[in-house]
């Protein structure tokens, strides 16, 4: 009887152990399945580290844009329905210039000026290579749309492209 | 009788004293508390002044002008922060239909801006160019050219 006991209570045990490790599993599947979609989506703005932003109404939509405080920061532009920052119709994270990765293909990139014009903003971006000696202050625009923002484009030769 | 309204009124001052003593204090502590809402930010830049790293934002939906400054190295907490709402004693959010930021530029040791005031009652809008002081321990308030 006593024999019978244990052997119940350890396949109890042994089951509890199973479903432990199943939610266990189940866990982990679900935290990697949160990793891997917030991986997939951009990741949001640290507001709070902005260092330059300016809000100005472009083809009947206000455009804001954000440069971070940082190294080689990226810049963020968005489109508002509402002057308050309440709205958004859209918004691109850009990175890169062409090909050209800020981090990955240059040794820094720094925004210096951000302008508005009618259709686009105007930036004058200094660049500074991985290889090679000096730096190089370009005059480069972002397009502009209704609902839509466009690349960065810059009068900057690389190699053999021109960007 | 009298002993024990005086015994009653020694037990209980250092009470009201420390009460009020900790509201008091307590005010300008709350006064640096101030939420800001960094999502809701039209207008930002920042610049090295004497080894400190100052930066201004203007919020939407907010009458007044944030003044921040970071120890180097350390952008993470604000050092020194005011948030500039009044000019003298007319305060923004009171005195005023609206005051908006128009021009704001880092010069020479000052934050340099061009605020348009439209009174809340009489009177036209006036367009002022005025100043804030910028020191390493230290944020000036908004003085304005008459």
């Amino acid at each position: 009887m006593f024999e019978l006991l244990c052997v119940y209570q350890s396949m109890r045990l042994t089951c509890q152990k199973q479903d432990v490790m199943r939610g266990i599993s189940a866990v982990l599947g679900g935290l990697m399945l949160v990793a891997f979609s917030a991986g997939a989506s951009a990741p949001p703005i640290d507001y709070e580290n902005v260092g330059m932003v300016g809000v100005q109404r472009v083809m009947g939509q206000w455009v804001r844009y954000i440069v971070l405080r940082g190294d080689s920061a990226c810049v963020t532009v968005q489109i508002f329905k509402a002057a308050n920052m309440e709205g958004l119709v859209r918004e691109k994270t850009i990175c890169s210039l062409g090909e050209m990765h800020f981090h990955r293909d240059f040794a820094f990139v720094d925004v210096w000026r951000v302008d508005f014009e009618s259709d686009r903003l105007s930036l004058e971006i200094e660049f500074i290579r991985l290889r090679g000696s000096g730096h190089e202050v370009r005059p480069c625009s972002i397009e502009i749309g209704k609902g839509s923002i466009g690349d960065l484009e810059c009068s900057l030769e690389y190699g053999s492209v021109y960007y | 009788m009298f002993t024990r309204v005086w015994k009653r009124v020694l037990l209980t001052t250092p009470w009201v004293v420390l009460c009020a003593a900790s509201s008091l204090s307590s005010s300008p502590a709350n006064a640096t508390e101030r939420h800001i809402d960094y999502s809701k930010v039209t207008k930002a830049d920042g610049e090295v002044i004497k080894e400190r790293y100052f930066r201004y934002l203007v919020i939407a939906d907010d009458p007044c002008l944030t003044v921040q400054s970071f120890r180097l190295g350390h952008p993470g907490k604000p050092h020194r922060e005011k948030f500039v709402c009044a000019l003298g004693e007319a305060r923004f959010d009171r005195d005023f239909a609206l005051v908006d930021f128009k021009f704001v530029d880092f010069h020479d040791g000052h934050l340099h801006v061009e605020v348009e005031f439209i009174p809340a009652r009489r009177g036209r809008k006036v367009v002022r160019w005025c100043s804030i002081a910028l020191q390493p321990d230290s944020i000036g308030d908004l003085v304005c050219n008459r």
